[in-house]
């Protein structure tokens, strides 16, 4: 493959037959993988930085454009260039006629009139400016474009932010009705970005959006890190056996973890943590996002079992309420999940050990802000990315992205002590702010997608959605492509079992 | 045939913050910019019986970067009067501009754009900063698809490259999400 097909495939600009196909090469080649993921991480990173959507035209500039009066013949947008030359002499040609005439007859008009009328005192009214002289022209004001006309809202398709609000890779902020009590979660975010409208949320959600948490009133969540030795034991146990797991045997956080990711870097003495997170729209519920996060021990060279590489380990979330409405770790059943204490750096404190190559992963569902309005874009809708909130004053050192300043829709951090010695570590990533459709994912991001749908079926009742066993199935398919080891073709049998015993 | 009207206000709706930001790159000035951009609109209004439905994207960004530019040399003549008739008169502190505003990332990769070769600058500028797709891009710099994914693929690379050297300085001490880029 060359070089630049890695770039077009991490900008999503390959078409779908050569997506399929490079994304099979990528399946054989863990090092073209591992550099296509690390070119995607780039260009999300730029992306983010770059498209500053804060960047555009005043709303009066706006509003004059759109009251630009479009001549009727531009209407005929075929017609050649030089037919349109030559209607603009025909009409030019009666025009000068017509003013000649017309400033003739007031010539005469006016010599027609009595001496005494022709003079008349420059102080009469109807000749004086009014007061305050005429009105001044905006300095933005282009000669020839209209008044401005009264604001108008831009048009839903467009995505627009309210006026300073940065607008969203995710969904659009809340609509004006939710947002006009909103305090923003204090000392994060300037009073001028727009969530100071979002509506105070309450400590928990009810309705369709129950077991959810609002970010707005909860916005940090601490990662749980426990990882079972056989995630797919309780429910591989059921099936084999010829009977479908009662919902309480289906532990969907065990499940998530199931297949750890197949390219796990070399141990890096200096670096022994990977974070991966990235986010698709959720199968369940396409209004809905799926964020999935991986804290990845990078593999020891050496036989035996996997030796404890992290200690310590705390890993955090921290979701933008601009962004993100509520959120819920899916598997993560009764109730709220771990607050975190504090977005503080943790270290130092007991935590989670990780061992070489182990892959913990953790999976969110993530309602967007403005889906209350049921107008959050469904997958393939064309969104702007939206750029990064402003901090109100700089994050303490290593608490947050080190040198931007800015809050992305969604940041994860870990913090952990390398059991080799050495000071704290921590690293932190952010996913792209645009989620992949679901159906363009990459291989990874489907197969945990299935496994969480494979569990919600599992289980029954309404999390699951829309869900189908075959869109699960499917799911699985795809997610197995990258399968060096052969393992995760065991879903799809899994998944088949399943489904003939539902159907029974 | 198209609604004019509905062709506008789809291209307003569509291009007017990617060309902003298109143009921003070249005035350095947002105040600027929005002039260019509203003059590139002003002007399709006026020629909406000659632009092609299908080319609107290359119209559009052309006509704005031959204004930004237009828009540079004038600044750069009167900025060359201004000095000489004022004798080098120590100048004001000149207004907060947005690009300054922004974050310090940002500033810091338009900075090391501003190094590619002019190019991979353009097409690096038209995809990262205005958002086109690659056939658009290529419509709009007179080339082929396949060259703008080489000049992207370059471009993305050399600034991979920059930004580690740079994270890697002597002020780069916790390891910061970039690691992942590493």
């Amino acid at each position: 493959m060359k070089p630049e097909e890695l770039t077009a495939w991490a900008l999503n600009e390959l078409d779908a037959g050569a997506r399929s196909r490079l994304e099979e090469e990528l399946g054989r080649d863990a090092a073209a993988r591992h550099s296509a993921e690390h070119t995607r991480q780039f260009c999300d990173f730029l992306t983010q930085e770059l498209r500053d959507d804060a960047l555009g035209l005043t709303d009066a500039q706006l509003a004059r454009l759109r009251g630009l009066p479009l001549a009727p013949a531009a209407v005929a947008r075929t017609r050649p260039a030089r037919q349109r030359s030559v209607s603009w002499h025909r009409l030019l040609r009666p025009a000068v006629v017509a003013a000649a005439v017309l400033a003739f007859l007031g010539l005469a008009g006016y010599l027609a009139l009595p001496r005494s009328w022709r003079h008349q005192p420059a102080q009469d009214p109807r000749f004086t400016m009014k007061p305050g002289g005429p009105e001044a022209r905006p300095a933005s004001v282009k000669p020839g474009l209209p008044a401005p006309a009264a604001p108008q809202a831009r048009p839903r398709s467009g995505w627009r932010p309210q006026d300073g609000h940065a607008m969203a890779g995710l969904p659009p902020p809340p609509s004006p009705q939710v947002s006009r009590a909103m305090t923003p979660p204090s000392g994060l975010l300037r009073p001028d970005h727009g969530l100071m409208g979002i509506a105070q949320p309450p400590a928990t959600l009810s309705g369709r959006f129950a077991g959810f948490t609002p970010a707005g009133r909860e916005p940090h969540a601490s990662i749980t890190l426990e990882r079972s030795a056989d995630p797919l034991g309780a429910v591989r146990g059921h099936l084999m056996a010829g009977r479908l797991p009662p919902p309480e045997a289906v532990r969907l956080d065990e499940l998530l973890m199931a297949f750890p990711i197949p390219f796990a870097s070399p141990l890096n003495a200096s670096s022994p943590l990977v974070l991966w997170a990235q986010t698709t729209f959720c199968p369940w519920q396409p209004r809905h996002h799926l964020l999935v996060i991986h804290v990845i021990a990078g593999k020891a060279e050496q036989g035996g079992p996997p030796p404890p590489v992290v200690k310590d380990v705390h890993a955090q979330v921290r979701f933008n309420p601009g962004w993100v409405y509520a959120y819920r770790r899916v598997g993560e059943d009764g109730g709220a999940p771990t607050p975190a204490d504090s977005w503080e750096p943790q270290a130092q404190r007991e935590g989670a050990v990780i061992s070489a190559g182990e892959d913990v992963v953790a999976v969110y569902e993530l309602v967007p802000a403005g889906l209350a309005d049921e107008e959050a874009p469904l997958p393939g809708d064309k969104v702007a990315v939206q750029p990064a909130l402003q901090l109100a004053s700089p994050p303490p050192a290593g608490t947050a992205p080190r040198d931007t300043g800015a809050i992305p829709a969604v940041t994860v951090r870990v913090e952990y002590q390398a059991t080799a010695g050495g000071p704290p570590g921590s690293t932190f990533t952010w996913p792209s702010a645009s989620p992949a459709p679901l159906d363009r994912a990459n291989p990874e991001l489907k197969l945990r997608a299935a496994l969480a749908g494979f569990g919600l079926l599992l289980r029954g009742g309404p999390d699951a959605g829309s869900l189908t066993w075959e869109q699960v199935h499917k799911l699985a398919v795809e997610g197995a492509k990258v399968d060096p080891s052969g393992d995760r073709a065991e879903l799809v049998r899994l998944i088949e079992k399943a489904r003939a015993l539902v159907g029974k | 045939m198209h609604d004019p009207q509905r062709f506008f206000h789809d291209a307003l709706e569509r291009y007017e913050r990617p060309l902003v930001r298109y143009a921003h790159g070249y005035t350095g000035d947002l105040e600027d910019a929005r002039d260019v951009v509203q003059d590139v609109f002003v002007k399709l209004s006026q020629n909406l019986a000659v632009v092609d439905a299908d080319k609107l994207a290359p119209w559009l960004f052309t006509v704005c970067k031959n204004r930004a530019l237009d828009h540079q040399r004038k600044r750069q003549r009167i900025i060359v009067m201004d000095v000489e008739t004022l004798d080098q008169e120590a100048s004001p502190a000149p207004a907060p501009d947005a690009r300054l505003q922004a974050s310090e990332t940002a500033t810091a990769l338009h900075g090391l754009i501003e190094t590619l070769p002019e190019r991979q600058r353009e097409a690096v500028r038209l995809k990262f900063i205005s958002g086109l797709e690659y056939k658009e891009i290529s419509q709009v710099m007179k080339t082929s698809i396949g060259n703008v994914g080489y000049l992207i693929h370059h471009g993305v690379q050399a600034l991979r490259v920059k930004w580690l050297e740079r994270e890697a300085g002597p002020a780069s001490t916790t390891p910061g999400p970039r690691a992942a880029l590493a």
